[in-house]
């Protein structure tokens, strides 16, 4: 071997040294969230946001047509289906205008003051949760529309994650099947609230939960608006399994079919959203007795 | 006659470099399009890895044509776009260009069974470094589901890939030499 080959192969292997080690700087200057990384990284998903839409249409080209075959093969079940769920609907939304109205007399009895009305604004999922390392889309509104981030993001179902970061049209959505996001719920029949957490799976675990609490399998869990960053009372999912102490949860959406999505855009008065640091918002705060509080827990994680 | 500098001549003495950037590209529009693979609900969260399956082709084949940066830059695509963790792939993709760099002889003199079974490793390799990382940094191990899920179908897809890329090579190819 030359020696001119010798110093190409060695300027070669230094290269890759170099290479190498940006990226793994890269790695951990990421994970250290520093703004101007995240702002860069929104800024680059801005610019490369419209092609990933274009190479996308092909894909979603061929689910539509998928569904739409599916469809029509089934398509006497599903209007058997949709006769009888529009009779019980029709039952729960008698059911619901009795309620609103006993809502509405007791709060003006207990002059409680109703929650801050958000802004829901629709926006097109631009891409799919991003493989079995990250449960986040990309959608397709960002801060020129007034998005910011700790804005919830739901379907007619129920939650599907929160804002996290924003550009100047696109955001990107933590969804709450995603290992980092931790929701504050409640169990709608019992109250006992909760802490659902991801992870990067189809279905969610429920922990934090008092001892006391007896979760039954279809129980609907519900945000409990604890932290205040999502509003109380959206759908979380449904209890799926109970196992001794591990209790799972099976989404409300149906979170591999998202096309359009919600975002509710308000409501984060006083919160920090430029730190959103989501253990520190979600999870609960531990008394000195190893028992968890979830009353009177504000944003940044004080007690009230 | 307009007076060319260095840089002109450069350009034209190696033609290369446009097949080199083109690599790239290409590289960059197949990571795009394998995350857009995962609004089919059928691959959800597990799409095959069709840049491995790219920059393994190219590296064993052409490997004039892959730059320093190739596997970099590909990779970075897909952690900006899709990933939470920048800089998880592009520092694998980095590690299997330099890899075939080493095994590439040994690959050409065996037959297809030999590239099939060592890309089959580097998969899961790929796949398993992004896990430890992920798993280090999150102190969590997320599903491992999709994760295998993801390693068998990138596995099961590169002869399909191979094939379609030997063709498109072979074509060019002949229509340089006409």
């Amino acid at each position: 071997m030359r020696a001119s080959d010798k110093a190409k192969i060695r300027q070669r292997r230094i290269g890759h040294t170099l290479l190498v080690v940006a990226s793994f700087s890269l790695m951990f200057l990421g994970k250290a969230d520093f703004n101007a990384l995240r702002s860069a990284r929104m800024g680059l998903n801005d610019f490369i946001a419209p092609v990933v839409d274009l190479l996308s249409a092909p894909v979603r080209g061929v689910e539509t047509m998928v569904q739409g075959i599916r469809t029509v093969a089934s398509l006497r079940a599903e209007n058997v289906r949709l006769q009888a769920e529009n009779a019980m609907l029709k039952r729960w939304r008698r059911r619901a205008e009795i309620l609103e109205s006993e809502n509405r007399q007791l709060r003006s009895v207990a002059g409680a003051v109703s929650p801050d009305r958000r802004v829901a604004l629709t926006a097109r999922a631009v891409t799919a949760p991003g493989g079995a390392f990250a449960h986040t889309v990309l959608v397709a509104n960002g801060s020129d529309q007034g998005i910011a981030a700790g804005n919830p993001v739901v379907t007619a179902d129920g939650l599907v994650g929160l804002v996290v970061d924003v550009g100047a049209a696109y955001s990107r959505v933590l969804m709450i099947s995603d290992i980092n996001a931790q929701i504050p719920v409640i169990l709608a029949s019992s109250s006992w609230p909760g802490v659902t957490t991801g992870n990067n799976g189809p279905f969610l675990a429920l922990r934090y939960l008092p001892e006391e609490a007896m979760p039954r399998v279809g129980e609907l869990v519900l945000t409990s608006g604890h932290g205040g960053v999502l509003p109380a009372g959206v759908p979380v999912g449904r209890i799926d399994l109970v196992q001794d102490d591990y209790v799972r949860i099976k989404p409300a959406v149906d979170l591999r079919n998202l096309s359009y999505v919600s975002i509710l855009v308000g409501g984060t008065d006083g919160i920090d959203t430029n730190n959103l640091e989501l253990g520190e918002y979600y999870t609960p705060l531990p008394r000195d007795d190893d028992s968890r509080l979830f009353e009177g827990v504000n944003a940044l994680g004080e007690r009230q | 006659m307009i007076g060319r500098g260095r840089f002109f001549q450069r350009a034209e003495l190696d033609p290369k470099w446009p097949i080199c950037f083109l690599i790239i590209v290409i590289g960059m529009i197949l990571s795009i399009f394998e995350g857009s693979l995962g609004l089919w609900s059928a691959l959800y969260g597990s799409t095959p890895l069709l840049s491995l399956i790219f920059l393994y082709w190219v590296a064993l084949h052409h490997e004039k044509y892959v730059l320093l940066i190739t596997g970099f830059l590909i990779g970075l695509t897909s952690d900006l776009l899709f990933s939470d963790l920048i800089g998880g792939r592009a520092t694998i993709y980095i590690a299997v260009t330099f890899a075939m760099d080493w095994r590439r002889q040994k690959l050409l003199q065996g037959d297809f069974r030999d590239i099939w079974i060592e890309f089959s490793v580097v998969a899961a390799i790929v796949v398993c470094f992004q896990l430890l990382v992920f798993s280090a940094l999150n102190l969590a191990l997320p599903s491992l589901t999709p994760v295998l899920f993801q390693i068998g179908l990138t596995m099961a897809l590169f002869p399909i890939g191979y094939v379609i890329m030997a063709t498109m090579s072979n074509t060019l190819q002949r229509l340089r030499t006409l």
